[in-house]
């Protein structure tokens, strides 16, 4: 009785710890995040304000799509309504199988081939990509879409 | 449990050195040295948990019925890799991102459980503690070892900073330590 009595006096004082730990630290962590991610964006485009990128005719699209381990994050670039390029921002894929979203790999492509094939072993995280960029392309944006809105 | 403060430490750093001589915790070991920043990284977070999960299972070591003790060391172990998880992810967030799948995965390091099922579980707290201490030195050093020759070995040699190349760099480290203790008994008995 006084094992099993402390064992669950362990369990509710555990969520409380991780309950207050995550409280603590969950607004740093969210900051943390997105100053990677605004980092991964300017890496890939000199700007991420619409207005400075639509001088340029370019038009920055953010789309997620569910990949194998979680949600794929991707920043599409269109420039004069065409697709100009693609960059993984945030994603969960396996450590390894996660290559092909590297701009000097597989996914560096787009914009640049014409026809990209999904890719052997990594075919879930390769199609979830495909999707993410076919959903963008249905209706390219351009900049006169972008300031109707 | 009748050992000296000293000789528990010797033990969990050199003779029982968890790395190197008891092969426990390699998986994280072997992915993570490439470089000293990470090795220091996960080393830190690693002791992080087996000091605390070790002081909290000696604290509570009288209500931890044999039955469940399993389920307790593991959700006490669990808890305290969450705690370092969020708070690394909170205030280290770059050596974060590099290292965070084998911050998360400290829950099933076997080095660990192993220290609390057969030292903090059996002993009072001072015991313990200083347990948890040498062993994760123990660790450190081990890790801290391997990611330094790596790192610098990676400059001449690239495949020594690859996967492959920490089997091959931990296996010489290990042959090259067996022969010293070897060498050191054999000494020792023809005095």
């Amino acid at each position: 009785m006084k094992g099993i009595a402390f064992f669950i006096l362990l369990m509710a004082s555990s969520g409380a710890l991780l309950s207050a730990v995550n409280n603590l630290t969950r607004e740093k962590i969210e900051i943390n995040n997105n100053n990677a991610k605004s980092a991964k964006l300017l890496e890939f485009v000199e700007s991420i304000d619409p207005a400075t990128l639509c001088q340029k005719d370019a038009v920055l699209v953010q789309v997620s799509e569910k990949g194998y381990g979680g949600t794929i994050n991707l920043a599409i670039l269109f420039k004069s309504g065409h697709l100009n390029g693609v960059r993984t921002i945030a994603h969960k894929e396996t450590p390894g199988f996660d290559r092909i979203l590297k701009p000097e790999n597989w996914i560096g492509q787009f914009g640049a081939a014409t026809s990209i094939d999904a890719v052997t072993g990594a075919t879930i995280t390769s199609e979830a990509v495909l999707r993410g960029i076919k959903s963008a392309e249905k209706d390219p944006p351009t900049c006169q879409k972008v300031s109707q809105k | 449990m009748s050992k000296s403060i000293t000789e528990v430490i010797t033990n969990g750093v050199f003779r029982e050195n968890v790395a190197y001589v008891q092969l426990l915790g390699l998986c994280p070991l072997l992915a993570v040295s490439n470089t000293v920043a990470n090795a220091i990284g996960l080393a830190a977070a690693s002791s992080f948990v087996l000091i605390m999960s070790s002081l909290l299972v000696s604290i509570f070591r009288r209500f931890i019925v044999s039955n469940y003790r399993l389920p307790t060391f593991v959700l006490i172990v669990g808890s305290m890799t969450s705690v370092v998880t969020l708070l690394m992810e909170a205030f280290t967030f770059p050596l974060y991102a590099r290292v965070a799948l084998f911050v998360q995965i400290i829950v099933t390091n076997c080095m660990i459980l192993g220290r609390i099922e057969t030292i903090s579980s059996k002993s009072n707290v001072t015991t313990s503690l200083v347990d948890a201490i040498a062993t994760s030195l123990g660790f450190a050093l081990a890790l801290i070892t391997l990611g330094g020759i790596r790192e610098i070995l990676g400059y001449f040699v690239p495949l020594a900073s690859l996967p492959a190349g920490s089997f091959i760099v931990a296996g010489i480290l290990l042959a090259s330590g067996n022969y010293l203790v070897s060498q050191f008994r054999e000494s020792q008995l023809y005095e």
